[in-house]
């Protein structure tokens, strides 16, 4: 089957003063066409930054030591994201694989109301599709088609950035007029009641989940082939929440596009996603369809992480042990130390992930 | 008619954004009366610079100069007595200073040299500060590390101490070889001092850019910036720098004023205007013997440094308090809630 973005044996290192912090120690997971890939794990298991690793951003003081992150085009090429040059990721981030962030009020710049935030990421990506557009509309052969013509011609040269910043000459009124109704249709897709006002509005004015929409709405502008959604719904209330769930499931199968859905909570896992990949300390430890997963959990982090889920009327039950130190990680599998059926062999390398069952992949040597 | 008003009406419309923004500056620059005065004096100021050639015309030569900045003296004056400061009088509304020159002319000529060092230095030791703590505090690393360890160098050394060393060391003409031919750049006395004070005075802009940027570059919505596919360029020019200049715009108001007295002390030690030149405080220069002559009475001779001190502490004062108002309209940390 087709997969968008394939990550193979993906090692992270974080080079602090403390030491080499291994984040990610080969990481394995694909998420396939049209599909919901949601990842769980506790809190700095690398969850993230394995969403920001596919985007090729790693902050500093990160470094990606090995491993792949392979891109399929439509065509079905495959491209390896990690031996691009700046300026082609600049092209495919935003464009084809885009992310939405934890804190809505914290990845919207202050400063900017929200058209000025999302007009910023269509001209970055469909200045093109716009500009052909707005010359549709010109019926008269005059100069300003000339102008326009001349801008789709290099939509991103110096001349057709610089132009539009001088008064009077570079009034682009078509252009801008051509945005805003883009922006608009955008908010109002994402179920934003009152798409003139708040296109208008900043940030600080708007509530957590209208700014949460915003973002999604920021992410979706150019409909991306893949979603990376960074725990999109944990600071905002129940019913809200909901919301969110429900319009990010309609978009994504409006939009076609795959969905990476990051979490740490069961419940949004089971709702959400097709498939799930659990996280533990820097490794995937499991993948499997998301019925068969709380049916047939094989690995025991994951037996554990499923037993741990509160349930009314029971003891709360938790997994012993503590996380291990990143820095100085647990020899072979890392969830030895706090794993009951611990052998020999778990001490010593860490193993690899296979597939157990059809398409239930572990990686524990139990199995 | 009505057509008009529609045009008229969708405009209003279409600049709404703009038109609550300046309603919102209006707003927070009544609550606090203080900015107001700072925006009066700086504006008085501003309107005697203008005016300068209509307050004060300049006077024909042989008492005054073909350069307007240059004072005039009052050759009227028997030459045995023009050692003397003269008190305020029809002639001379504000006295004469030593050697007879018209301490009005220079008060009011002097504001246009005040704005001049004032405004220039600060312009240009705001570039070279957000060039420099930009490169500093994005890129971080060795650059960081170089840039930083030269401001450390800079602002080990009293301020006030390197700019007259500056001014003392730099050359008049400074020869600039550009391959195929040599420009010369000669520099006037005045030149100087603005050159030794922008020299002394960027490393604090870098240093609080540097602190900003270095602050607003690990927050989400940078990341975000990033991850929608925006160039290093741009994020630092549209998402970092618009977040993080707002401290350094309201500190070089503050500094318009400061320089401007700081430039007023290397006049005051000789090291700044060339002799005669209109500036603040080359005119309290001009009467240093006479400042605190009779002992029995210390005042005596109050017009020769009362009236440009006065001049010097308002200006100052003015800058002040517009660098409050400025906080107040553009600090984002203190905008509406």
């Amino acid at each position: 089957m087709s997969y968008v973005v394939d990550v193979e044996d993906l090692v992270l290192r974080f080079y602090t003063y403390e030491g080499v912090v291994k984040a990610l120690e080969g990481v394995d997971l694909k998420v396939k066409e049209r599909e919901t890939l949601g990842v769980v794990g506790e809190t700095g298991c690398g969850k993230t930054m394995t969403g920001l690793s596919i985007l090729v951003i790693t902050p500093p003081p990160g470094k990606i030591e090995e491993g792949k992150v392979l891109y399929q085009t439509k065509s079905g090429k495959d491209v390896n994201l990690l031996s691009l040059n700046e300026r082609l990721l600049r092209h495919i981030r935003g464009k084809y694989i885009s992310m939405i962030f934890q804190e809505p009020g914290a990845a919207l710049n202050p400063i900017y109301t929200v058209e000025h935030q999302i007009a910023e990421v269509l001209l970055l990506h469909r200045k093109k599709e716009l500009l052909e557009r707005v010359i549709a509309q010109i019926e008269k052969d005059g100069i300003e088609k000339k102008i326009y013509k001349k801008m789709l011609e290099n939509p991103h040269s110096l001349t057709t950035k610089i132009l539009p910043k001088i008064p009077i000459v570079g009034r682009q009124k078509r252009l801008k007029k051509e945005v805003k109704k883009e922006v608009v249709s955008i908010l109002k897709e994402m179920e934003i009641g009152d798409p003139e006002r708040v296109a208008e509005m900043h940030p600080h004015e708007l509530s957590g989940g209208m700014q949460q929409r915003v973002v999604i709405a920021m992410a979706l502008a150019c409909n991306p082939r893949l979603l990376i959604a960074d725990e999109p719904t944990t600071s905002l209330d129940v019913t809200v929440q909901a919301q969110i769930l429900d319009l990010i499931r309609r978009l994504k199968e409006k939009f076609g596009s795959s969905v990476l859905y990051i979490t740490h909570d069961m419940g949004v896992i089971a709702e959400l996603s097709d498939r799930v990949a659990v996280m533990y300390a820097g490794n995937v430890c499991e993948i499997a369809e998301v019925k068969e997963l709380f049916k047939s959990p094989f690995h025991p982090y994951t037996k554990a992480l499923l037993e741990s889920i509160p349930r009314p009327g029971e003891e709360f039950k938790s997994i012993r042990g503590m996380v291990p130190n990143l820095i100085e990680p647990p020899k072979g599998c890392r969830f030895h130390p706090r794993c009951p059926f611990a052998m020999d062999a778990c001490t010593k390398e860490i193993p690899k992930i296979k597939e157990v069952k059809k398409e239930h992949f572990v990686a524990c040597y139990l199995y | 008619m009505t057509s008009i008003m529609a045009k008229l009406r969708e405009f209003k419309r279409s600049r709404q954004p703009t038109i609550k923004e300046l309603k919102f500056i209006i707003a927070r620059v009544k609550k606090s009366p203080l900015s107001i005065v700072g925006l009066v004096i700086v504006a008085v100021f501003a309107g005697i610079a203008v005016l300068a050639p209509v307050l004060a015309p300049p006077v024909p030569p042989p008492m005054g100069k073909s350069d307007p900045f240059i004072i005039w003296k009052d050759l009227s004056i028997p030459a045995a007595e023009r050692i003397k400061p003269r008190p305020p009088s029809p002639t001379h509304p504000f006295g004469t200073t030593e050697e007879s020159y018209d301490i009005y002319y220079g008060c009011i000529w002097g504001t246009i040299t005040a704005f001049r060092v004032g405004l220039m230095v600060v312009a240009f030791s705001l570039v070279i500060g957000i060039v420099t703590g930009c490169l500093a505090g994005y890129y971080g690393g060795i650059i960081d590390e170089i840039l930083m360890r030269f401001t450390d160098m800079t602002l080990a050394i009293p301020g006030l101490i390197l700019a007259m060393a500056l001014v003392v060391a730099l050359p008049t003409d400074i020869p600039l070889n550009l391959g195929f031919t040599t420009l010369t750049l000669s520099l006037t006395k005045l030149d100087k001092v603005l050159l030794a004070l922008v020299l002394v005075g960027w490393p604090s802009y870098t240093r609080v850019i540097r602190g900003e940027i270095l602050k607003v570059r690990v927050e989400d919505y940078i990341e975000a910036a990033k991850a929608t596919g925006c160039s290093d360029f741009r994020v630092m020019t549209r998402h970092v720098l618009p977040n993080s200049i707002y401290p350094i715009v309201i500190m070089g108001s503050l500094d318009t004023g400061s320089i401007v007295l700081t430039a007023a002390a290397l006049s005051f030690l000789g090291l700044g205007a060339p002799p005669g030149y209109a500036d603040w405080g080359q005119l309290i220069s001009l009467s240093q013997n006479y400042i605190y002559s009779n002992i029995s009475n210390p005042a005596s001779n109050w017009w020769v440094w009362l009236i440009p001190g006065l001049f010097i502490f308002t200006f100052v004062l003015g800058w002040n308090l517009l660098g409050d108002a400025f906080r107040d309209i553009l600090d984002p940390t203190l905008r509406r809630r």
